[in-house]
């Protein structure tokens, strides 16, 4: 961690403010400065398609599909589930309606949710000091863009920010069929991967992108109430537990890629010793060996 | 060359009489359900059916088990789902998945010669194949519960 920036008063401040305020989520331009962390920006901006939209670093709709982005990196423990079904709730998306990616490294995903674990103080500890402390965490976990998956941190980290994500992916739909239709956004509402306007016409989303594309993100967005809640909180099937009892899931070891090549290590039995020759002609002779 | 039944589609294989069977389903067939655990037959992650037993597949040589017939998690629900891969859904034991292919192919075995196990089959026939997870208890409500389905059959 040699190259962390010395933390200045005024970002401290505005790590308070971020907490105190619950404005962490929510305001990710498309392909613009991501205010989650300066100076870096939405990573799904970088290689997305034509006609495409991605609201934020978690939601991307092209005209073929929809794609939930994991940040948190985990097969085993439901994560990979959770993390889109927080999205779908705010998103309404039924289980089936969208694809999840494992999110490449950026910035944009380091982990808010460390924060109460790096700070010195007891989780029921509301003082003063221990929220300051807790916001300078913030702070340094946000100028370190660090993104880690572990010390179940993964739904502190996302609680708030994904179901933001989805309420702004959703908000957004909502203006950009409410530009297209001339229907005020309070008549529009959504449901099950569709718009629907007042007179009944239903949209999908994906018929939407190009138009959410040109249109900023609505960050202005609400979060429901849990008592609305159609998805957290109930019991569900894990969204791989089909590809895992019919053998159908790639793990790392099943990935084959062009050209690819397995390498085998031979080490000094010798612990410590360097090697002073080798021999690799009875290797060499075997089939399939380069 | 040698002559390879896998889930009842015959195949060609040219490899050295050694090979074990593992790698030759997931590097010549591209069968990549048995899974590379440990590589001597500790673990249970490569097992696969050879004529209707559980063997570790990566302690099986190719010469041995040429000519006959091969069944790994694809094969044993003809087309369907397996009443142990039901059971296995129902119950959610999967954690990361890894070694649950190898569970499954043994849980399979062990419902033919005991249809419907005690706990203490389960734990003698189950107990050589390991899962990092732990998901044994529900390895063993969901074998259990396939026992019933099979004998309601």
């Amino acid at each position: 961690m040699g190259t962390m920036p010395v933390l200045s008063r005024r970002t401290f401040i505005f790590g308070s403010a971020a907490v105190a305020g619950g404005v962490v989520f929510g305001s990710y331009g498309q392909a613009q400065d991501n205010p989650a962390s300066p100076g870096t920006t939405n990573p799904l901006a970088v290689d997305l398609g034509p006609d495409s939209v991605a609201f934020n670093p978690w939601v991307e709709i092209s005209p073929e599909k929809i794609t939930l982005i994991a940040q948190h990196a985990d097969i085993g423990q439901g994560i990979g589930s959770i993390q889109p079904v927080m999205i779908a709730e705010e998103l309404d998306l039924e289980l089936d309606q969208f694809e999840i990616r494992f999110a490449g490294p950026s910035p944009a995903y380091f982990n808010t949710g460390f924060a109460h674990e790096i700070a010195p103080f007891m989780a029921a500890d509301q003082s003063l000091e221990a929220e300051k402390g807790r916001a300078a965490a913030l702070e340094w976990l946000r100028q370190s863009g660090l993104q880690m998956t572990g010390g179940s941190s993964a739904i502190p980290d996302t609680y708030e920010k994904l179901r933001a994500a989805g309420a702004v992916a959703r908000e957004t739909l909502k203006a950009a069929a409410a530009r297209r239709s001339g229907a005020a956004v309070a008549d529009i509402r959504t449901e099950a991967g569709h718009v629907i306007l007042p007179n009944g016409t239903r949209i999908p989303y994906i018929a939407l992108s190009a138009e959410a594309a040109k249109i900023p993100p609505v960050t202005d967005v609400k979060l429901r109430d849990p008592s609305q809640w159609r998805l957290i909180g109930k019991s569900m099937e894990r969204l791989d537990i089909r590809a895992k009892v019919t053998g159908e899931i790639v793990f790392g070891i099943d990935r084959k890629m062009d050209g690819m090549v397995y390498a085998a290590v031979k080490l000094n039995p010798n612990k410590g010793q360097p090697i002073r020759s080798y021999d690799a002609s009875k290797a060499q002779s075997m089939p399939g060996v380069q | 060359m040698f002559d390879i039944v896998v889930n009842g589609s015959r195949h060609q294989v040219d490899v050295v009489p050694e090979m074990p069977l593992l790698w030759v389903l997931r590097d010549e067939l591209g069968i990549t359900s048995p899974k590379y655990g440990c590589g001597i037959a500790l673990c249970g992650a490569c097992t696969v059916q050879v004529d209707g037993e559980a063997v570790r597949s990566c302690q099986a040589r190719m010469a041995d088990v040429a000519g006959k017939a091969i069944t790994t998690i694809e094969g044993v629900g003809n087309g369907k789902l397996h009443p142990v891969q039901e059971a296995w859904i129902e119950h959610q034991v999967a954690q990361c998945g890894y070694c649950q292919t190898g569970q499954m192919i043994q849980a399979i075995s062990l419902l033919k010669t005991h249809p419907k196990p005690t706990d203490e089959d389960i734990n003698e026939v189950m107990s050589g194949n390991l899962c990092r997870c732990g998901t044994y208890e529900r390895i063993r409500v969901a074998i259990h519960a396939a026992a019933e389905k099979i004998g309601g059959k």
